[in-house]
């Protein structure tokens, strides 16, 4: 059966992005979303067992999406892919939970990497 | 191979400085600009360290290639920020005033390995040509702003002087009209004033005359022509008479007694009576004004006196100052509306004396303090201020080579500030001479 | 020349942005130990008249530097003139600056955010632009602007950093030819 999976990102070319670096052998069910909001409505909904999550996004951003699921949904596994890759961000990401930190771009072979180490493939 | 051997002989040949380090700022690598000029044996020797080889700038040194290493981003030093990062010898030992190259320096990541900066390359290029340019353009451009700005000051100056011989022309000009009206009024007012005094003599006359007649007629019992004289009295509205014209004599010689007020301040403002110059006692000049003007002062404010002990005398007209200190004290008194302060500072200074008078007044209003030293200028009631005091005081202080200073704030008072040269009689005729 | 964006190349151009600027930010975050706020970045095209309006703010420092490649164009750092004591000595300067520490302080600023924005620009698009060394820009002292341009792109970011009530923009300004190469190369990564 395939994972669910969500991609949230307000950039289009970003999501696309984390589309084509997903391992192709993997077998995903893919729900994007363009804000925090709609992030969380994914996880609510069973859409997101894993969440590739932006940071700055519309709405609600991504601290506030992470810490939502880290009061309420700890087992969904939160990978992180930020443009914003100062120590601080990095810091705040690891305090709420965050599985992985991945800066932008993102790079294919680190994805496999990380969704390798977390047992994910 | 043919290409490296080219490239190898480019690098030495190159008229830019070439070094390479690694992240222990060892010299991996340096170009003939480098070792010439600083004296190491090519090739031969080990390469030092580069923080050894420049002690002096190996702080600076150290920043610049760690921001290169860890941050994989080029990096620039200015000769103007630090002109000789690297000590070497000017480019121009022969000709040139400097000692040592003025130079630009780069600082590139060289060689870089999945965005690991492994070693840092250095081109320094020498700009002592641009650099000394540069500067001399600068000093020229110094040199202007200077004469520009002593040009400016001269110019202010002379704008001074000549708003200064403006006003002194004009005082001039109406000293010697001034002086010529005195002197036509004089005469008429002179037989005006003698005449009225002999009318108003020949009035009470007449009066007591005209009584004796009645007390007179009284006695006499006829009340026809009693009657008579009753209504001729009525008719020539005679109680009227007897009572206004004793007060029309008496105000015609108020009035004419101003005009011979006004007349004499006019003689004393274009100097047809010049007082005696002799050696005096500022202080004494004062407090002998204030006993004069203590009437107009005393209810409307409380002096202070600040003076300064033991003042030299002064080589000046003391009655004609005494006239300065008057008419300023009476202003200051006047300005005062309901009750202040009047504050009377002496001091002496090697040169001069200054007297300030300072009030705690209405102050005079910035639109016109320009006008208050002109003749017939005026803020007071009509009949209460001639508009002479303070162009005569000007004019006063001006054969004194004095200058007199008003600072005021409306609402806050005023100062006037009297400053007296100390000089002996013949610098001050000499002065006075070279003016006329 | 009037320069239309796709909404999907807007969104690229903007991402990329964002991911460069967020290194640039994470540059000078490093070098000062202090956070760095960014903004979101602006993409617009601009007319010389709406260019030279940019230039005449009395409070702040500009510096400006070329660059060469692939596409070639400006970037202009506008650098306020609150808080640079204050990242002066972040940074290791003697404080209070003098006039030629200020200058050096301003144009390695300038150097460190225009680099690390450019380089993650260029390096995403795959295209090489190396930048010239920065030097400080004083507009006012300039004559009226005679310019070769009608209309170029501009991409401009706020970088602030609170703790020093410091803040800076960095604004890249392509050439004509560059404008063309940019799109070709943003279609590219859009296939």
């Amino acid at each position: 059966m395939p994972i669910p999976v969500t991609i949230a990102d307000d950039s289009l070319m970003s999501r696309k992005a984390v589309r084509r670096a997903l391992p192709p052998e993997w077998d995903v069910d893919i729900t994007e979303a363009c804000n925090g909001k709609e992030a969380l409505l994914a996880v609510e909904s069973g859409k997101a067992e894993v969440l590739f999550l932006d940071l700055t996004m519309p709405e609600l951003d991504g601290f506030g999406v992470l810490q939502y699921l880290h009061e309420h949904h700890a087992k969904t596994v939160v990978i992180v892919i930020s443009a914003d890759i100062q120590p601080e961000a990095k810091r705040l990401v690891d305090a709420l939970g965050a599985f992985r930190f991945l800066h932008k771009p993102l790079q294919a072979q680190q994805l496999r990497e990380t969704l390798f180490e977390v047992g994910l493939i | 191979m043919q290409n490296t051997a080219l490239l190898s002989k480019l690098v030495s040949r190159l008229s830019l400085g070439i070094c390479i380090v690694d992240q222990n700022y060892n010299i991996l690598f340096c170009n003939d600009f480098f070792t010439d000029r600083l004296g190491i044996l090519h090739q031969d020797a080990a390469l030092p360290n580069l923080l050894e080889l420049f002690p002096h700038e190996a702080r600076f040194l150290k920043k610049k290639i760690n921001s290169v290493f860890v941050l994989n981003n080029a990096s620039f030093s200015y000769w103007e920020h630090r002109p000789h990062l690297f000590q070497f010898r000017s480019s121009r030992p022969i000709t040139g005033e400097e000692t040592l190259m003025f130079q630009n320096v780069e600082f590139f990541p060289l060689d870089v390995d999945a965005q690991q900066v492994n070693t840092v390359c250095m081109v320094v290029q020498d700009v002592t040509e641009l650099a000394s340019y540069y500067q001399a353009e600068k000093a020229l451009s110094q040199q202007l702003e200077q004469e520009h700005v002593g040009l400016m000051e001269l110019n202010k100056k002379l704008e001074a002087a000549q708003n200064q011989l403006l006003q002194s022309e004009k005082m001039a000009a109406i000293g010697q009209l001034a002086a010529g009206v005195a002197h036509e009024i004089n005469n008429p007012v002179g037989f005006v004033s003698s005449n009225l005094q002999s009318l108003q003599d020949y009035n009470t006359k007449l009066f007591k005359l005209v009584q004796f007649y009645q007390k007179l007629f009284a006695k006499v019992n006829q009340p026809g022509y009693q009657a008579l004289e009753r209504d001729m009295l009525k008719r020539q509205q005679f109680a009227f008479i007897s009572t206004d014209l004793p007060e029309l004599l008496q105000e015609s010689i108020d009035g004419l007694e101003r005009v011979a007020a006004i007349v004499k301040n006019l003689k004393a403002f274009s100097h047809v009576d010049s007082s005696e110059w002799q050696y005096a006692n500022i202080i004494d000049g004062l407090e002998n004004t204030l006993k004069i003007a203590a009437n107009q002062i005393k209810y409307k404010a409380e002096v202070h006196r600040l003076y300064q002990p033991n003042l030299p005398e002064l080589y000046c007209q003391p009655m004609q100052l005494n006239q300065v200190f008057l008419n300023l004290l009476v202003n200051a008194a006047q300005a005062i509306e309901d009750k202040g302060d009047i504050y009377i500072e002496v001091a002496a200074t090697e040169s001069a004396i200054t007297i300030a008078i300072k009030d705690t007044g209405v102050g005079i209003e910035k639109k016109h303090l320009q006008k208050i030293f002109e003749p017939f200028f005026t803020t007071k009631p009509v009949g209460t201020g001639t508009g002479l005091g303070l162009s005569l005081s000007y004019s006063i202080l001006q054969k004194h080579k004095a200058n007199l200073s008003v600072e005021s704030e409306p609402g806050e008072g005023s100062c006037f500030t009297i400053t007296l040269p100390k000089l002996d009689p013949e610098q001050l005729s000499e002065l006075l001479a070279s003016n006329w | 020349m009037k320069t239309l964006l796709s909404e999907q190349q807007r969104d690229a151009l903007q991402e990329l942005m964002n991911i460069s600027m967020g290194r640039a930010a994470n540059a000078l975050a490093r070098l000062i130990g202090a956070k760095v706020t960014l903004s979101i970045p602006r993409i617009v095209a601009v007319t010389p008249q709406h260019f030279a309006q940019m230039l005449k703010d009395k409070d702040v420092w500009y510096t400006r530097q070329s660059f060469l490649g692939h596409i070639g164009g400006e970037v202009l750092t506008v650098l306020s003139k609150t808080g640079c004591d204050s990242i002066g000595e972040l940074m290791d300067y003697e404080v209070p600056l003098d006039n030629e520490t200020l200058s050096e302080l301003l144009l390695e600023l300038a150097n460190i955010l225009a680099g690390a924005c450019l380089s993650g620009f260029a390096e995403q698009l795959g295209l090489n632009a190396k930048l010239s060394m920065p030097t400080l820009f004083f507009p006012q002292n300039q004559q009226v602007v005679q310019v070769h341009w009608a209309s170029t792109l501009m991409m401009e970011v706020e970088f602030k950093v609170e703790a020093s009530q410091f803040d800076s923009r960095v604004v890249i300004c392509l050439d004509e030819i560059a404008v063309g190469i940019l799109l070709q190369a943003l279609n590219r990564l859009l296939e």
